[in-house]
């Protein structure tokens, strides 16, 4: 397995490097800054000068590797507009991102797989058409559509929810909004409006999974050897099922990730995406590059894990072909 | 201890209902074993699902009784067929390398259903799934067992099969195709097997197949069914030897013989006339040496390079090495071999479907194997190929007439639209095929008409030579019987010469006058079909000939 | 046409509620995008026709409502129900134009990559691979949003929508490839392709007599899903505003202006185009599980 695995951690390598190349290159549309530096008066030949000091005069692939292990090394750059350390802006956002993709995740890995496998076992039920129906719905409603009306209902109409903003309780860590109710109150509709999404894919995946597994020859053996459906459910299609939710799980929280993008925009809520979105619209190229690399980074760290996480469940990749 | 009266099965679908069994009578004591066997769609595996309770969504019974020691069986509610299964009926299924859940250990597939069926704990369950792998000839048992079904070969998964069918202890068995899915060495082995167990435990075991020679081999008596209907039923012997019915008859006819080459099977032709068996004899102008060799293969190698990543592993596979025959014109030269064997490596080496990696080829005066694509363009016209399956070979979107016509209009042979349909129409009443078929499309024809387009597709370019890879092994065997007998008669007709590509003996023996035999990648004997037949030199072909059933009143 | 009509397909058609309802649905979102300056007076797209005195109207049964503009009006005075029409005219349209641009783009790579696989199919799968590892949204986004930061505001206007359907379309292109070359993997090894190849036909001939019409089946599936896709995704990128501008407005640049009104409770700027889009989307993912189980041979 080791070889596959370091297989695997070159090809991760080889694409992160590529998107850091994307990234790079987004970062380079910035104006260089060597007019400002310079001042009005500054002759042409100034100008080349400081360029050179600068190094903004060395070939693409140098300038690329200096951007990549400057990324390692954790110096992101600045932002254009405000001048702030965009690493600190992002260690600063992060926290709000990730806890709304953690409780999203949690709702819709929960349900996802316990609907999925319901629809997939009770095929004639009319819970499942129920189900089918609604998730069905839920995949043909667009994130920020979902998340407008929430608030339209929740927030103008009935003032349950707060409609924006995000309520945090101050720890050594970070600061959460998982720890007070106030704080939970303004992540719960953001987080739902993030699932609906995947909770409708991931049902319809896992029981296409579950569909598939039944028609198998090895289920029809164990019915007849007489054993009931509801042990043939939990000993036989289960385990069965779980290798392929794994590496969609893992993708799915991907997913979020730049789906909550959207959530963060509708719903104000100070994340990374947000930040994302307001340095498209200020053209603030470092922000813009340095949170792509990020994202895809964390992504191509999910795809590996998952990876590794079935070969390790699946006895047939752990052991080899006979 | 089994009988079944009157069984009548329908299943429902879209198209409306179809019935699959109908007034089925049969009956099954302890330690007997009873062949069901029919060709597709007799409905053979329907009666065995219907006994177990397990019939696929859609079916129903429609009448009749299924009596198990005393019992209607049809008369159980479910959960009460539920504890039947298993415990007092045990089904063995066709294909092992799917059968197994491939997430579980064997030990925990095996103590699992003793647990269930004999009520044991886990400790004296997991002593029993040990007996039993002993039993079963697995080497290594204690150790292996905790090992997943996909660490172990087709015939000892399906030995496991066989275990797990069997531990609970059942009276009754029902094997559906127990042997199809495996390599004909193995398959003696299964039966073999199979076998002891009747006589070692007096179970009842229906085996349900479409091989005669299973049949032949393995049954006490047996039952033959066609389009869901009990045709005839007797002892084995009896039935084989003085079939009654005249399907009976004509199944038995079809079966080539392993013992001597008929000119023909004797398979009613168009008119139900079935011909005396005439034994085939040499003419005596084959043995002249001045008839001329139209292919010639010389040391012809191919060796199979995994594809490579930089961290892949994969070692070089020599499927092929230095095999080297020699074909005169007219002549039918069999391939032998068991799967894996290179013989279809080869047929594909020939004809430019897989690369070769070293050798020659000679076909007709040119030598293939140092022309360029464009150059062996237009001998490609004078070779060409039947393949196995007749429901992959044939494009399911294009209409027969493109299908057959596609040579034709590629190799020029005809461009006006009304001469190819005429050539077209003409070769599908060659093969046997009414001339209206060319408007249809591939899906609204049968197995074994599939494969007669595809015989006309390959005569469509007028070839001198024709490679058959494996061209009757999917079919039922009345079918092959009459495609067999129509590759005799165009060969005869057109001059043609064949390279027969088969693992199947008495079939090659048919077919062909000269034989090769292929064990791993090298010729190990080739010669006179007959005189290896009779007498064999090498030890692998003394083995595989043993491997042919036996069928009663031949040999 | 007549086989067609007689086909097995039809039949389960006409014996399906949902999809029958849901191509009506569709069908009647088509029709009224196509024939949108029949149906409505004003042209929303034109600035000339909008009366800012007519802004912020509200739906004709509510108070202060208007006659004339049946579904209320937004902050520029534009019809909402006349927006619907013009808007619905543009979803539709980028969402076309992208799902083919990934098409034939994925479907050529495809073909390429399944069959002769080699060098070019190590790429191929590289590269597919690379983007799908990023969702789709975030290509389109990244795509969508550092173009419009590189062109002058002028040109802005006018080629958005050109840039919009590029970003949608070469988001997902990876998703046609990968189905493309698996299937083609799968139809080489028949022995129907065999049999061509053995006849000495070209590669060329193969993919485009043999292959190509077999795969279609699993690529018309996803692309009607993907179709709902892009729509949704074009509305996204709207509504964040790396989308169709303002000018010319579709769904989703609809409901970005809307939600600004959204806590004064002028809820039909937001509510209609979301209707609309939910609507469309919904009928074409209804349509498209429904064509998926009726194209599946296995079925049969």
């Amino acid at each position: 397995m080791s070889h596959k695995f370091v297989a695997r951690l070159v090809q991760s390598v080889v694409v992160l490097l590529a998107t850091g190349l994307v990234a790079f290159a987004i970062f380079s549309l910035a104006p260089d800054p060597v007019d400002n530096l310079a001042g009005e008066y500054a002759t042409i030949e100034d100008r080349a000068a400081l360029r050179a000091t600068l190094g903004y005069d060395r070939p693409f692939i140098v300038q690329y590797g200096e951007y990549i292990i400057k990324f390692v090394q954790g110096d992101l750059g600045k932002s254009l507009r405000t001048n702030e350390l965009v690493a600190d802006l992002i260690a600063e956002r992060a926290p709000a991102t990730l806890e709304l993709v953690f409780v999203s995740t949690v709702i819709t890995l929960g349900l996802g797989v316990w609907l999925g496998i319901f629809t997939g076992v009770n095929r004639r039920s009319k819970r499942t058409q129920l189900i089918l129906s609604t998730s069905l719905l839920g995949v043909s409603i667009p994130t920020f559509l979902m998340g407008l009306l929430g608030i339209y209902y929740f927030s103008v109409q009935f003032g349950w929810l707060p409609a924006s903003g995000r309520k945090v309780v101050e720890t050594s860590l970070w600061d959460s909004s998982l720890i007070s109710l106030d704080g939970w109150r303004s992540i719960i509709m953001p987080a739902l409006t993030l699932s609906l999404f995947n909770v409708g894919l991931f049902i319809r995946l896992v029981r296409a999974d579950v569909l598939e597994i039944r028609t198998m020859d090895y289920i029809k053996f164990a019915r007849a050897r007489g054993f009931s459906e509801q042990r043939i459910n939990h000993h036989h299609v289960l385990p069965n099922a779980v290798m392929p939710v794994i590496t969609v799980a893992a993708l799915n929280i991907g997913v979020m990730i730049a789906f909550s993008l959207i959530t963060e925009a509708v719903f104000q809520w100070p994340g990374m995406g947000l930040m994302f979105l307001q340095a498209i619209g200020f053209s603030d190229f470092p922000i813009m590059s340095a949170y792509f690399f990020l994202v895809a980074t964390i992504f191509v760290v999910l795809n590996l894990l998952a990876d590794t996480l079935l070969s390790i469940v699946d006895p047939r990749l752990r052991r080899g072909e006979s | 201890m089994l009988v079944i009266k009157d069984l009548t099965v329908a299943f429902d679908s879209r198209r409306g209902r179809l019935t699959a069994v109908r007034k089925v009578n049969l009956d099954l004591q302890r330690g007997e074993i009873l062949g069901v066997v029919g060709e597709s769609g007799a409905g053979k595996s329907t009666v065995g699902a219907a006994v177990m309770g397990l019939l696929e969504s859609g079916g129903s019974v429609q009448g009749g009784q299924i009596m198990f020691d005393g019992d209607n069986l049809l008369d159980k509610t479910p959960d009460q067929m539920r504890a039947v299964r298993g415990r007092r009926i045990g089904m063995i299924f066709q294909d092992p390398m799917t059968a197994l859940n491939p997430v579980k250990t064997i030990a925990s597939q095996l103590t699992e259903t003793i647990e269930h069926a004999l009520d044991l704990n886990a400790k004296a369950a997991r002593i029993e799934a040990l007996a039993w792998l002993n039993k079963m000839d697995i080497p290594n048992a204690e150790e292996r067992m905790d090992h997943y079904p996909h660490e172990f070969s087709g015939g000892q998964r399906q030995r496991i099969v066989i275990a797990l069918a069997l531990c609970g202890e059942p009276d009754l068995v029902i094997a559906d195709e127990p042997t199809t899915a495996l390599d004909v060495s193995v398959q003696a082995q299964i039966l073999q097997l199979i076998k002891k167990l009747v006589a070692d435990t007096n179970i009842g075991i229906i085996i349900i197949t479409h091989n005669m020679g299973v049949i032949a081999e393995l049954t006490d008596r047996v039952a033959i069914m066609r389009h869901g209907e009990l045709v005839e039923e007797g002892l084995t012997q009896q039935v084989l030897l003085h079939p009654q019915t005249p399907y009976a008859q004509m199944l038995v006819a079809s079966v080539p013989h392993g013992d001597r080459r008929l000119t023909r099977l004797q398979v009613p032709d168009e008119n139900g006339i079935i011909q005396a068996p005439i034994t085939y004899t040499k003419p005596d102008q084959v043995d002249n040496p001045a008839h001329k060799a139209l292919f010639k293969l010389d040391k012809l190698n191919v060796i199979y390079r995994p594809g490579g990543g930089v961290f892949s592993k994969g070692t070089a596979v020599h499927a092929l090495q230095d095999a080297s025959f020699t074909i005169a014109k007219g002549q039918a030269l069999g391939l032998v071999g068991e799967s894996g064997s290179g013989k279809s490596t080869c047929a594909r080496g020939i004809i430019g479907l897989t690369p070769i990696s070293s050798g020659h080829v000679e076909f007709d005066g040119h030598e293939l194997s140092s022309m360029s694509e464009r150059q062996r363009r237009p001998v490609r016209a004078d070779m060409q190929m039947i393949f196995q399956d007749p429901y992959s070979s044939l494009n399911k979107r294009m209409k027969i007439l493109d299908i057959i016509a596609e040579p034709i209009r590629f190799y020029g042979i005809a461009k006006d639209r009304s001469e190819v349909e005429g050539r077209v129409e003409s070769l599908l009443q060659r093969v046997g095929l009414p001339a209206d078929a060319l408007k249809r499309y591939p899906h609204q024809f049968s197995g074994g008409q599939r494969q007669r387009i595809a015989v006309a597709r390959t005569l469509a370019s007028k070839p001198k030579m024709i490679i058959c890879d494996e061209p009757t092994s999917a079919l039922d065997v009345s079918v092959q019987a009459h495609v067999l007998n129509l590759i005799k008669d165009l060969q005869d007709e057109y001059d043609l010469t064949l390279l027969f590509i088969s693992h199947d003996l008495p079939v090659v023996r048919q077919m062909c006058d000269q034989i090769a035999v292929l064990k791993d990648g090298k010729i190990v004997e080739m010669g006179d079909a007959e005189a290896i037949f009779e007498a064999p030199q090498h030890p692998y072909t003394q083995h595989l000939i043993d491997l042919m059933p036996h069928m009663a009143g031949r040999h | 046409m007549k086989r067609l009509l007689q086909s097995d397909f039809m039949q389960d058609f006409f014996n399906s509620p949902s999809a029958m309802i849901s191509f009506l649905a569709l069908f009647s979102v088509i029709f009224v995008a196509l024939f949108a300056p029949w149906l409505v007076d004003q042209n929303p797209f034109d600035p000339l026709q909008l009366d800012l005195m007519d802004s912020q109207l509200p739906p004709v049964w509510m108070a202060d409502g208007d006659s004339r503009y049946v579904l209320g009006t937004d902050e520029q005075g534009r019809g909402v129900l006349a927006a619907l029409f013009y808007g619905a005219r543009l979803s539709l349209l980028v969402g076309l134009a992208s799902v083919a641009l990934s098409l034939v783009l994925g479907v050529g790579v495809g073909l390429i990559a399944g069959y002769f696989r080699g060098w070019a199919d190590q790429l191929i799968t590289r590269l597919a691979d690379l983007q799908l590892t990023i969702p789709g949204l975030l290509v389109a986004l990244m795509l969508a949003g550092v173009i419009k930061t590189q062109l002058p505001v002028e040109m802005a206007e006018t080629v958005m929508i050109y840039v919009v359907i590029l970003a949608i379309g070469l988001s997902d292109w990876p998703k046609y490839a990968r189905v493309t070359r698996a299937a083609v993997m799968i139809e080489s090894q028949e022995d129907y392709v065999l049999a061509a190849r053995a006849m000495g036909a070209s590669p060329w001939l193969i993919l485009r007599r043999h292959v190509l019409p077999n795969i279609m089946r699993s690529n018309i599936v996803i692309a009607t899903v993907g179709l709902g896709v892009a729509i949704m995704l074009e509305a996204t990128l709207s509504f964040l505003g790396a989308g169709v501008p303002t000018t010319t407005p579709s769904l989703g640049t609809l409901i970005r202006s809307g939600a600004n009104f959204l806590f004064a409770g002028e809820w039909w700027v937001v509510v209609f185009p979301g209707c609309m889009l939910i609507l469309t989307v919904f009928s074409i993912n209804i349509l498209g599980d429904w064509l998926r189980d009726a194209l599946n041979p296995k079925l049969d």
